[in-house]
């Protein structure tokens, strides 16, 4: 884990891996939509919420294993 | 159909779901139960050193920031009257000396003479001044030592490999015996502290190897954890003048985690890498 350095102001790390999720996040939405998964979903906002959240795991899981290594 | 379609929307949504809280729950150990902080400082024993006699500073051998060897030298106290005082010391040797030579003639003479011709108590006058002048004598050494001892103290030296940090000791300073002139921080003592939360502990055991990435530079070290603090200073609590305890109202609903210092050293620190105390650390315990 280390923190992340904007213009000299330390914060902790997933502000920023949150920032990336949520850009990853709308990307993988637009594509459910054009591709027409959506009527595959029941509840669009459950949905969404939770995709999030995994899509934050596997940044916060991907970064750490290359900031640790 | 319908049916099975309409199943299978409700089972996209709640799989997913289900993995989301999986995912949360590892996210929340990850960054609230994990032992790491980013509350960390390199530290150093910093070596106040005082001179051992009192006197105006006639020199300063070293520079601020200055790299020092253990026994080289810091800087110097006005000699003159420490040199007197030793002259002094070494004439006042020198007249109990011829006193006390003085004394053992006379009683040489005294035994010498007949039993008769001499009382017994003017014999053991003679053996107690004698007495008294070698140890007036051996008292006068004693205080020569003493003067060259406080000689040599006007050269105060470092007593360890250091550094010399915020300098403010200059020529014509008088520094007082006792009271700290200059700040020597110990070379082997740099270490980093780690300030845990009382929740992570229970993750940390001594010995468990630690990540330590200093603010700013991006240099990663390897450590272990040393040890941790056996107490850290009851806040709740404070002294009152008529002897009760004095306990903090409680705040029911919200309490903070205390922070206990996690002492850390470092494996390997490269050569080439200049450590300086209260620099800033981010310090992740590593899983054995």
């Amino acid at each position: 884990m280390k923190e992340l350095d904007i213009a000299g102001v330390y914060i902790t790390p997933i502000l920023g891996w949150a920032i990336v999720a949520l850009v990853v996040w709308t990307v993988l939405r637009r594509l459910i939509d054009k591709a027409g998964l959506a009527r595959w979903i029941w509840h669009r906002g459950l949905f969404d919420a939770a995709l999030f959240i995994i899509v934050l795991g596997g940044v916060v899981a991907v970064a750490g294993r290359l900031t640790e290594l | 159909m319908k049916l099975s379609f309409s199943l299978g929307r409700i089972a996209v949504t709640l799989v997913t779901v289900a993995l989301a809280v999986v995912v949360g729950w590892y996210l929340w150990d990850y960054y609230m139960e994990r032992p790491w902080t980013r509350d960390g400082r390199v530290r150093a024993d910093v070596i106040q050193v005082a001179p051992d006699v009192s006197g105006v500073v006639s020199r300063v051998n070293v520079a601020d920031n200055q790299r020092v060897h253990r026994g080289e030298l810091l800087f110097t106290i006005d000699q003159d009257r420490y040199q007197l005082a030793v002259d002094q010391s070494k004439a006042m040797v020198e007249s109990r000396r011829a006193e006390m030579m003085q004394r053992e003639r006379d009683m040489d003479r005294q035994h010498r003479l007949a039993n008769g011709v001499i009382s017994a108590s003017d014999r053991e006058q003679a053996e107690s001044a004698y007495a008294i002048a070698q140890a007036g004598y051996r008292q006068a050494v004693a205080d020569m030592e003493v003067a060259n001892l406080n000689l040599e103290r006007t050269e105060v030296r470092a007593v360890t490999d250091g550094y010399v940090t915020n300098l403010e000791l200059h020529a014509g300073d008088y520094v007082q015996a006792g009271s700290p002139a200059l700040a020597l921080v110990d070379i082997t003592s740099f270490h980093v502290v780690g300030y845990f939360e009382e929740t992570k502990l229970p993750r940390i055991k001594v010995g468990a190897p630690v990540s330590v990435a200093l603010m700013g530079s991006g240099e990663r070290f390897e450590g272990h954890v040393h040890s941790i603090a056996s107490g850290i200073v009851d806040r709740e609590r404070s002294q009152s003048p008529d002897l009760l305890a004095n306990i903090n109202p409680t705040f029911t609903w919200v309490r903070l985690a205390q922070r206990i210092p996690v002492r850390i050293s470092l494996d390997h620190p490269p050569e080439d890498w200049q450590p300086r105390a209260g620099l800033t650390a981010t310090i992740t315990v590593l899983p054995d």
